[in-house]
C-alpha cells in the first residue's frame, strides 16, 4: 500500500522524543523525513545501548528517516538547510526555546520565505507564557500540570506516570496538527504555524479532575488502583500474579460471588448486598475477595471470570507484555540488525504498516548534501 | 479562520472517552459531528454533575457536536442512520465488539457499500487477538498493558490518574481519520480502521518492553523519582518540594557548585557519571535533601534558576487553574451557561461550539435525512 503521505518532504530539527515521535509516524505514513542531527547525534542515541547496541528510545522513535550530520555553527551548512527547507513541506524542530530564531531559522522567518511551508515548534511551556523559556523534561512537567498529583496511591506521595508521557503524547499531538495542515494546504494553498507544548498537551489530559476541581471543588484523591465509588474494584492478589476486577452492577456480584467466590451466599450478606453498601463495608468486602481469589490461579480465575461475564485485567508486568496475545510487533532493521517492536496502534483495511530501517548517525550524509548542495 | 475540514460529515456512535475524543477533535477542525445516542443517552453524560450540572467528562468531550437521540432496534431509526451514513466522510464507533456488525453497520460492510467511506471501530483489543471479546474499560487496559507496572511505589503499582488509555485511543483514532482524509484526496477511496486501546498503550510502553526484552532489565517503580537518570526527582524545601532535573554532566557540575555550593562533590567518585549517580541515588539524596532542608522553596527555585537547572512545582489540582502556564477557552454549554476549559493543544484563537443536551438536534436530523 502506498502510504498517505508519499511525496511529502519533512525537515527535522529534532532531538530526544517529543520531535521524533511526530516525524516516526509522519515516515510511517510515507512521508520521508530529513533528520538532520549535530556532529555527535541526536542525544537520544545515547541514552542506552540495550537494543542490539543501540538506545531504546531511538530505535522506536526514529525508523524510516534519513539522517545527515550539521554543523549549524558552519555558514555552508546552514545553508544546505535552507536548501532542504525551501523545498520541504513540514519544517518541525524542538531545540531550546528561542534556538532557531537565533540560527535565522525562526518559523515565522520561514513562513514569511515559504508561505507553503508548515512549520512546528515543540517547546515545553507554550509561547506566550511566564515559563516558556524554562527547561521542560518530562516528569517536570508531569509534575507542574497536576498528574504527578494524582497518579500514585493514598500512601505513596505524588508518583511519576512511568513512560515519557508528557513527550509521547505531545509528539503525537503535533502528528495529528501536522496532518490537519496539510489537508487546510489543499484547500487554501497556505501553510501553517504550529506551536505545541508539553504542558498544554497534560493540561488538556487533566480537564476531567481539572473541571471537578474548578466547578465541583473537590481534590481528586490517589486511590491507587481502586476506585473512590465502586467496591469491589481493583487489585487482588492471586497464588500467581494480580488480577484486576470491576463489579459494575448487582448483576454482575451476584454472578461474581456464585461463579468466581464460589459462594452464591455471599451475595445475600446484608454488608455486601448492594454496591453502596459494599462501599461502605470497602474492607471486609476486599478482605473476603482477597482470602478466596488469595488461594486460586491466575488461569482458574480467568476462567471462572469469563464464566461470569466480569471485566477483568491481569496487572502485567513488563515481562508479561513481551508475551501478551494481544500485543503486536513487527520487524524493524537497524545499523545492528533486525529488532522488534510494538506496532503502530492502527490497522487499515486489515493491515499493518510495514516498518522502515532506523539510520545510522549520518548514514545519508552525502546522498543529502549532493541532493541539496549548491552545484559543483 | 474556517476549519480545515469543514464541510465533512462525521456520524459518531459512540460513547464513554475514546470515541469522543476523537470526534472532538474533527469537531474542532470544522466537521460536522452527528452524535447519535441512545435513548438514555451516552453514559458520560451520568458520571456526575460538577460541571453546571453537565458531567466533566462529558463537558470536555462533546463540544460542537449535534446530538440524534435514536433506538438503534428501532427499524425507522436504524434505517435513517443509514441515510445519514450514505452522506457520511466519516463514521466512528465504539459499542461493544460485534455490536456494530450484528447492526449491519461493520465497518468493512459501510466501506464496500460506501466506498468513499472512513469507517473507525474503537476496541480494547486487537480484532486479530485472542483477547478480542475482553471488556475494556480504561484501568483494565492500563493493568494488562503493563503500564500500572511501571507506575507507582517499589511496593505497590498503581494506575495512571487520568483514563490515559482511552484519551491515547482517541488521539490515534484522531489522526487515523486525517491520515485516511489526506489519502482519500489522492485515490478517491475510504478505508476501515482499526484502533486497539490496547495497542495504543502497548507502543507507549515501547521503551520498558525493549529494555525487557533486549537487556533483561526491568523498569523499577520510583515513586517521582527516574528510574535511569539522576538526580531527577522531589526534594523537600523549608515550606514546600521543588523536583529537580540533572541531564548531563555539565549540569552535573552547575548543580553541585552553584546550587549545592559544594564543587568538590562533583569529583566523588561514587557521583562521577550518571551510571554512578543511579546507582548511589540514596546517598547522594541524603547530601542533596539536607542542603534543600535549608531553603525555602523559593530560595531553591531561585537558584535552581540561576544555575541552569531545570525545576518544577508539584501542583495540586487546586494550583492548575490557576497555574501561569495554563490557557482555557470559554466553551458553550446547554442553555446559557458556559465554564472554562484548557485550550486544545495547538489551537491558536480558538472558540468552541456548544455541547449538545441530549437530543438536542434529533428533529432536525430526521428532517434533514427523511426518507
Amino acid at each position: 500500500m502506498s502510504g498517505a503521505l508519499d511525496g511529502i518532504l519533512v525537515v527535522a530539527l529534532e532531538q530526544a522524543v517529543a520531535a521524533p515521535v511526530a516525524t516516526a509516524r509522519l515516515a510511517d505514513a510515507g512521508a520521508r523525513v530529513i533528520k538532520i542531527e549535530r556532529p555527535e547525534g541526536d542525544f537520544a542515541r545515547g541514552y542506552d545501548d540495550y537494543v542490539n547496541g543501540l538506545s531504546t528510545y531511538f530505535v522506536w522513535i526514529n525508523r524510516g528517516k534519513e539522517s545527515c550530520r550539521i554543523d549549524l555553527k558552519r555558514d555552508e551548512d546552514r545553508a544546505l538547510v535552507e536548501a532542504m527547507i525551501a523545498r520541504a513541506d513540514v519544517f518541525i524542530q524542538n531545540l531550546a526555546p528561542g534556538a532557531t530564531d537565533r540560527l535565522g531559522l525562526g518559523s515565522a522567518d520561514l513562513r514569511r520565505r515559504y508561505p507553503r511551508l508548515i512549520t512546528c515548534d515543540i517547546s515545553g511551556y507554550a509561547p506566550g507564557t511566564p515559563h516558556h523559556a524554562r527547561k521542560a523534561y518530562d516528569l517536570l512537567v508531569q509534575a507542574e500540570v497536576g498528574l504527578s498529583a494524582i497518579t500514585g496511591d493514598a500512601n505513596s506521595g505524588p508518583t511519576r506516570v512511568g513512560v515519557s508521557i508528557a513527550d509521547i503524547a505531545t509528539g503525537q499531538n503535533a502528528y495529528a496538527a501536522i496532518l490537519e495542515a496539510l489537508l487546510r494546504r489543499g484547500r487554501t494553498g497556505v501553510g501553517s504555524s504550529l506551536a505545541l507544548s508539553l504542558f498544554d498537551t497534560l493540561a488538556d489530559f487533566m480537564n476531567v479532575p481539572y473541571l471537578t476541581r474548578r466547578y465541583g471543588g473537590r481534590e481528586p484523591p490517589r486511590v491507587g488502583l481502586a476506585h473512590p465509588s465502586i467496591a469491589p474494584y481493583g487489585i487482588f492478589a492471586l497464588r500467581d500474579g494480580a488480577v484486576v476486577i470491576s463489579i459494575q452492577s448487582e448483576r454482575e456480584w451476584h454472578s461474581f460471588c456464585a461463579e468466581v467466590l464460589g459462594d452464591a451466599a455471599i451475595a445475600s450478606d446484608p454488608r455486601f448486598r448492594v454496591n453502596v453498601e459494599r462501599v461502605r463495608n470497602r474492607a471486609s468486602c476486599d478482605a473476603l475477595v482477597q482470602e478466596i481469589l488469595g488461594q486460586r490461579s491466575a488461569a482458574e480465575v480467568a476462567a471462572a471470570l469469563e464464566r461470569g461475564a466480569i471485566a477483568y485485567g491481569f496487572v502485567s508486568t513488563v515481562g508479561d507484555l513481551m508475551r501478551h496475545p494481544s500485543a503486536t510487533t513487527l520487524p524493524v532493521a537497524t545499523p545492528n540488525g533486525a529488532v522488534e517492536v510494538l506496532a503502530p496502534p492502527v490497522v487499515v483495511d486489515g493491515e499493518r504498516p510495514r516498518l522502515k530501517s532506523v539510520p545510522a548517525l549520518g548514514q545519508h550524509d552525502e546522498s543529502i548534501r549532493a541532493e541539496f548542495g549548491a552545484p559543483a | 479562520m474556517k476549519g480545515p475540514l469543514n464541510g465533512l460529515l462525521v456520524v459518531a456512535i459512540e460513547q464513554a472517552v475514546a470515541a469522543p475524543m476523537c470526534t472532538v477533535r474533527l469537531a474542532d477542525a470544522g466537521a460536522r459531528v452527528v452524535k447519535i445516542e441512545r435513548p438514555e443517552g451516552d453514559t458520560a453524560r451520568h458520571y456526575d454533575r460538577a460541571v453546571h450540572g453537565v458531567s466533566a467528562y462529558f463537558a470536555w468531550l462533546n463540544r460542537g457536536k449535534e446530538s440524534a437521540a435514536l433506538d438503534l432496534k428501532h427499524e425507522g431509526d436504524l434505517a435513517l442512520v443509514h441515510r445519514l451514513l450514505a452522506r457520511a466522510d466519516v463514521f466512528v464507533q465504539n459499542l461493544a465488539p460485534g455490536a456494530t456488525v450484528k447492526l449491519g453497520l461493520g465497518s468493512a460492510d459501510l466501506v464496500a457499500r460506501h466506498p468513499r467511506l472512513i469507517a473507525v471501530d474503537i476496541v480494547g483489543y486487537g480484532g486479530g487477538t485472542a483477547y478480542r471479546d475482553m471488556r475494556a474499560y480504561d484501568m483494565l487496559v492500563q493493568a494488562e498493558s503493563g503500564i500500572c507496572a511501571v507506575t507507582g511505589t517499589p511496593d505497590t503499582p498503581s494506575k495512571v490518574g487520568v483514563s490515559i488509555a482511552d484519551i491515547a485511543t482517541g488521539m490515534n483514532a484522531h489522526a487515523a481519520v486525517l491520515e485516511a482524509l489526506i489519502a482519500r484526496g489522492v485515490t478517491g477511496r475510504g478505508r476501515a480502521i482499526e484502533v486497539a486501546m490496547f495497542d495504543g498503550m502497548a507502543d507507549w510502553m515501547s521503551v520498558p518492553l525493549l529494555h525487557h526484552t533486549y537487556a533483561g532489565r526491568a523498569t523499577a517503580r520510583h515513586g517521582l523519582s527516574h528510574a535511569s537518570i539522576y538526580p531527577y526527582s522531589r526534594y523537600a524545601c523549608r515550606d514546600g518540594d521543588v523536583v529537580l532535573a540533572v541531564q548531563h554532566q555539565g549540569e552535573w557540575a552547575r548543580f553541585c557548585a552553584g546550587v549545592l555550593g559544594s564543587p568538590e562533590l562533583a569529583a566523588d567518585p561514587r557521583f562521577a557519571d550518571n551510571p554512578g549517580r543511579v546507582e548511589n541515588r540514596d546517598a547522594l539524596d541524603a547530601v542533596i535533601a539536607a542542603v534543600f532542608a535549608g531553603f525555602t522553596q523559593e530560595e531553591a527555585i531561585a537558584r535552581l534558576t540561576r544555575h541552569g537547572i531545570a525545576w518544577a512545582r508539584v501542583s495540586q489540582v487546586a494550583d492548575l487553574p490557576a497555574h501561569p502556564a495554563l490557557r482555557t477557552i470559554e466553551s458553550p454549554l446547554p442553555g446559557d451557561a458556559a465554564f472554562r476549559v484548557p485550550r486544545p493543544a495547538g489551537r491558536e484563537d480558538f472558540s468552541p461550539g456548544p455541547v449538545p443536551a441530549l437530543g438536542e438536534h434529533t428533529v432536525s436530523i430526521r428532517a434533514e435525512f427523511a426518507a
